[in-house]
């Protein structure tokens, strides 16, 4: 009985993990194709400047930046995000 | 049902060896197939983990003796749960445990990610699944948790006496989780220096998982402390013992770890630090496994001894040294994007830090490695006791905990000599106050009078965050204010979660330091009637008192108590002989309050029916496990998905329109 489900399982197993192998395709768009590098590096600088932008804004609130300061750092990183949006849809057009 | 547990271990193995290599091969490749077959490798071996464990979980229930493991960790009287928690128990099993984590999180690891870090989860889907094989091949073939005996045995050996206890249900699994729950992150920094992605990426991937690793982690260090103190009978909670240490060690470089992981993501800065910062950590998560499981420096803790212990020191060497190499042909790659602007600011704080908890780490693990390192000297081994380690700790501990006071105070980037003045001014104030009650009250002790302002001074500063945060949202938000502290709180999870957890250390280090600080003992041996005096106590031995169960006889001393020369109560410390492995544990008399313990030990009974008797006053112990639940609510607070984040995408396409107008405009 032992000796059959472990035969069961190999083989199971075996099939489950050849399987693609065998018939090729059934991967295909899984791993990032090429470009995806930028935009996927865009895309997380792009969150992180608008997280950068709301923590500023809670920072400001808390009374922790003056009103110039909160207006100089809030300047910069708007037109971080802008120039990074405007990356963003270069390589999406 | 074993021969099925051992053949799903070992076609799992292959499987993970295969998954590894597939994964890598297609990342660099570009081949989705491969990439879906090692996929489903990784499915495949967590099947098989599972099955395996299962198989062993069922011959711990159904008490089979024929197979070793069994019949050394279990016998007919144990109770269920406690035979379960034998999958832990030995080195076989808690290497299985182990290896069914890693596949478990491998697994979430790639449901977490279907759809994106696309280009880095395959290279740290490799990494796991190569220390998976190594643990599984340690199982099949050193390890056997089915090893089968040469004749079933009618009962077992049964369960260490010391183990029989309910922490030995939790303390190990959560241990356990922290310790392994940190691969991920070493995962995703190993796949960054791999691929070439060295920005933050790899952090986005790993933060929550750090966090879960590190709650685990600390948790099961407080759980094990706690046990400790209740069972071993010796007054305290932490013996700066190798396997103490040992999981102390990765806590400290994950606490450093968390904390300059925000620097890199707000400004760029710390990329070397924080890739050292987990190698070092993973490192010592398994150096803290094979202290505990391999028996390489002795313990009282440690419960194996053999060649898994070097087996997981070459591992750790290898993973040492392989990373290094990775970080060293990336090194220019991780330059930084700024600079530190100022000495007073949080970056700067984050980088004072990162280098006072590696400093303790050194210093603590030079300390447990001592003994061995200096074993082939002509002198003989060198070894330290717990003067070493609180003498060198407790100064960067507190300069760990004054740290954590200025962070709140100070800003990103500099902060302005006026508006720190103005931060700091309620805090700073409230230090020497506190300095100046203690000293009214009588306390001349130069380290109490240090530490407790400083803790005061940090729970000042927290306390201080909380409240203009609350006065921001009723003033800008209209909350009222039943509403605005839970608001802010969930509003910001990450931050004020974080608030949260240093509350919590500080109750911890009240605890600690008070108990340090301010424990009292007597001993003493009585005959019925006689008394002894420890702190404002004094206990009266009344007899002895036998009784049996099952498994056990046990000798109680009965002993009232009176308090400031009021009655107050009784005591029964014990003596409990395990008959079967003709054991005897102390059994802990412990009356427990917010004020102090009365913590009293039966140590000896005499023919001649008297008793001897050691008693202990250990004040604020429990602001140790209220100050670790805090923590631990706050890790949690932390860890909880950010709504945020989750609405960042819808907000963010709003924004995006509005300020590609404005750009066109």
């Amino acid at each position: 009985m032992a000796a059959f489900v472990a035969l069961l399982m190999t083989a199971v197993v075996f099939g489950v993990v050849g399987y693609p192998l065998l018939r090729p395709g059934r991967g295909r768009g899984d791993l990032p194709p090429a470009g995806q590098r930028e935009i996927d590096a865009l895309l997380l600088r792009r969150d992180e400047a608008y997280a950068a932008i709301e923590e500023l804004e809670s920072e400001f609130h808390l009374g922790n930046l003056s009103q110039r300061e909160y207006d100089e750092l809030n300047a910069r990183y708007r037109r971080c995000a802008e120039d990074i949006l405007r990356e963003l849809e270069a390589i999406q057009l | 049902m074993a021969d099925i547990g051992y053949v799903a271990l070992s076609i799992a193995f292959v499987l993970a060896a295969y998954a590894a290599v597939a994964a890598l091969i297609a990342v660099r490749s570009g081949q989705g197939d491969l990439w879906l077959s090692a996929r489903n490798a990784v499915w495949a071996a967590l099947a098989l983990t599972s099955v395996a464990s299962a198989a062993l979980l069922y011959s711990l229930a159904t008490r089979d003796f024929s197979l070793r493991y069994v019949a050394e960790y279990t016998s007919r009287d144990l109770s269920m749960p406690l035979t379960l928690s034998a999958w832990w128990a030995g080195q076989a099993g808690s290497l299985l445990f182990w290896s069914w984590l890693l596949a478990v999180f491998a697994g979430v690891v790639l449901i977490q990610n279907r759809r994106q870090n696309r280009e880095l989860t395959p290279y740290a889907v490799a990494v796991i699944m190569a220390i998976l094989a190594f643990f599984l091949g340690i199982v099949v073939f050193s390890a056997n948790p089915f090893e089968k005996l040469p004749s079933t045995l009618a009962d077992g050996l049964g369960l260490s006496p010391l183990l029989q206890n309910r922490g030995m249900l939790y303390h190990p699994p959560t241990l356990y989780l922290g310790y392994v729950g940190f691969v991920v992150p070493y995962a995703y920094a190993m796949a960054a220096l791999m691929s070439g992605r060295v920005g933050n990426e790899w952090l986005r991937a790993s933060r929550r998982w750090t966090l879960f690793a590190w709650l685990f982690l600390g948790a099961g260090n407080l759980l094990g402390a706690q046990w400790a103190y209740t069972v071993l009978g010796w007054g305290g909670f932490w013996g700066w013992d190798p396997v103490e240490n040992a999981g102390l060690l990765p806590w400290l470089t994950g606490t450093a770890f968390l904390h300059s992981m925000m620097v890199q993501q707000r400004w760029g800065m710390f990329k070397v630090w924080n890739v050292a910062l987990i190698t070092a950590t993973f490192s010592l998560c398994l150096f803290g496994t094979a202290v505990t499981r391999g028996g390489i420096l002795s313990s009282v803790h440690a419960f194996s001894a053999g060649p898994l212990g070097w087996a997981l020191i070459g591992l750790m060497t290898a993973l040492l040294l392989a990373s290094l190499a990775l970080l060293w042909k990336r090194l220019p790659e991780l330059r930084s994007e700024h600079e530190l602007d100022s000495l007073i600011s949080r970056e700067s704080n984050f980088n004072f830090n990162n280098l006072i908890l590696v400093a303790a780490t050194v210093a603590i693990l030079w300390g447990t490695v001592l003994p061995r390192v200096t074993d082939a000297l002509p002198g003989g081994s060198i070894t330290v006791d717990a003067s070493f380690y609180n003498r060198v700790a407790g100064p960067l501990f507190l300069a760990i905990i004054v740290l954590m006071g200025l962070c709140p105070l100070i800003g990103w980037r500099r902060v302005s000599r006026e508006r720190l003045a103005r931060n700091a001014l309620l805090p700073v104030a409230v230090a020497p106050i506190v300095a100046a009650l203690l000293f009214w009250q009588g306390v001349r002790s130069p380290p109490a009078l240090l530490a407790f302002p400083a803790m005061a001074f940090v729970a000042a500063a927290s306390l201080q965050e909380f409240y203009r945060g609350v006065r921001a949202r009723v003033r800008g938000h209209g909350d009222g204010l039943l509403w605005a502290l839970p608001r802010l709180v969930w509003s910001n999870k990450p931050r004020y979660g974080g608030q949260v957890v240093h509350l919590g250390i500080i109750l911890v280090a009240m605890g600690v330091a008070s108990y340090f600080m301010y424990s009292t003992s007597a001993g003493g041996v009585l005959a019925p009637g006689e008394s002894l005096a420890v702190g404002r106590y004094e206990l009266t031995f009344g007899g002895l008192e036998q009784r049996s169960t099952e498994t056990r006889d046990i000798v109680a001393a009965n002993l009232t108590v009176t308090r400031d020369g009021e009655p107050d109560g009784a005591i029964a410390p014990e003596e409990v002989l395990f008959r079967a492995q003709r054991s005897v544990t102390a059994g802990v008399g412990l009356r427990s309050g917010l004020r102090e313990d009365l913590y009293v030990v039966l140590d000896s009974v005499g023919e001649d029916g008297r008793v001897g008797i050691r008693a202990f006053v250990n004040p604020m112990v429990n602001w140790i496990w209220i100050g670790g639940v805090v923590m631990l609510a706050g890790a949690a607070i932390a860890f909880w998905p950010d709504r945020r984040e989750r609405l960042l995408a819808v907000h963010l396409t709003e924004t995006e329109r509005r300020a590609l107008e404005v750009s066109r405009a």
